[in-house]
């Protein structure tokens, strides 16, 4: 197969754009694509403090990289969850990463800052680990990007994250979570920082080519709390469907994105506040993560988020 | 050929070549689209022919959760 472009030997078939590339015009493609995305969604300009999540997976890690590259001013966020040797290597990774672009990293440690690791908070509260995990992460990034003064939050979810949330929420009707769902989630309130996805319309497959083309380090093994997780069955149906339907993952977002969202605009229209603990936003009196971490914590110390990420030795009640 | 599957678990397989790299993915119920292959640090279409005395690994592109 050759390359669309120049005719040397393609490294992959993008059979949605019905086209194929070799080495330098993938890359150059890939690095369009996140440019477009950016400025066609106005995510955010060259001015921006860009604070991007990284994981020390594939998609973080070539965002941060495509980013810098293009000279943005893109700091790093790496939560260490402490989910065992995976938490470990993923944090290696994302170092390795950072110190050999000179790009700034700031680490939380959910464990050393707020007492207990993802496993060990998922075992206290009875809520499955990635609902714990991906409460924790979602304000963490607020709060982070909040206290440090970054204007926007960047992460790597990829097409095919955005397909199978996108399926999930539709097979159960979750019209409020459907509204939510966009490329870019703008500042609504002083203390939201404004979220966006520059990969939403680009593959996992075209994420691990850039990495493996850029020769970027990245953790290869899945979490281990997601193994049967249902997005992993959801993104194997769509590309069931995909190898049938070249494109069809794309229209599946783009359509949403285009003639569906705009309809559920008004289920965003819920009452906002401020939580009674940290301040941050929240529809409950207390926020869910602060709720969270009252109760895994309730069995001996008290959870402080108002001073910051505190432990006091004291009961809650 | 032998063929190793690099994750979600390290796993190594004999197939008898030649075969495209379309047909290896077939034969292993692996999905094109989120698999890439991989023959001496260069990756491979679909097109592409392996011989049976040569070695390709297979990379899952599929992430299910974040660290």
């Amino acid at each position: 197969m050759r390359c669309l472009k120049c005719k040397e030997n393609a490294v992959i078939e993008l059979r949605q754009h019905n086209a194929s590339y070799c080495r330098t015009h993938f890359l150059s493609y890939f690095t369009n694509r996140v440019r477009q995305n950016i400025e066609h969604r106005r995510m955010f300009a060259p001015d921006d403090r860009i604070l991007v999540a990284v994981s020390g997976g594939k998609d973080s890690l070539a965002l941060w990289d495509v980013l810098l590259g293009l000279g943005f001013n893109a700091s790093g966020l790496h939560l260490h969850l402490g989910i065992g040797e995976y938490s470990n290597l993923s944090l290696e990774k994302t170092r390795h990463f950072a110190s050999s672009r000179g790009a700034e990293l700031i680490e939380v440690n959910l464990a050393k800052e707020y007492g207990m690791g993802v496993t060990e908070l998922s075992s206290k509260t009875g809520r499955v680990p990635c609902s714990a995990c991906g409460q924790s992460k979602r304000y963490l990034f607020n709060k982070v990007a909040l206290d440090r003064g970054f204007s926007v939050l960047a992460t790597g979810h990829n097409l095919d994250d955005e397909a199978a949330t996108l399926l999930g929420n539709v097979l159960s009707w979750q019209t409020q979570a459907l509204a939510r769902q966009s490329p870019v989630l703008p500042r609504t309130r002083p203390t939201l920082v404004k979220k966006v996805k520059p990969l939403y319309t680009l593959t996992e497959r075209e994420t691990a080519l850039y990495c493996l083309l850029k020769r970027i380090d990245y953790v290869e093994d899945e979490c281990p709390n997601a193994l049967g997780a249902k997005s992993l069955l959801f993104k194997e149906v769509l590309n069931r469907l995909e190898e049938n339907m070249p494109g069809v993952k794309q229209s599946f977002v783009k359509l949403f994105l285009k003639r569906i969202q705009p309809l559920l605009k008004s289920e965003q229209d819920v009452d906002v506040r401020d939580c009674a603990v940290c301040g941050q936003p929240t529809t409950r009196e207390i926020c869910a993560f602060c709720s969270l971490w009252q109760k895994a914590l309730s069995g001996g110390v008290a959870y402080n988020a108002s001073s910051g990420a505190q432990i006091e030795d004291r009961r809650i009640d | 050929m032998k063929v190793v599957i690099r994750n979600p678990r390290r796993a190594e397989v004999e197939l008898k070549g030649p075969m495209t790299v379309g047909e290896i993915l077939a034969a292993l119920r692996l999905s094109p689209e989120s698999h890439l292959v991989i023959r001496n640090d260069e990756v491979l279409t679909r097109d592409i022919r392996v011989e049976d005395n040569e070695q390709v690994e297979i990379l899952s592109a599929i992430s299910g959760g974040s660290a």
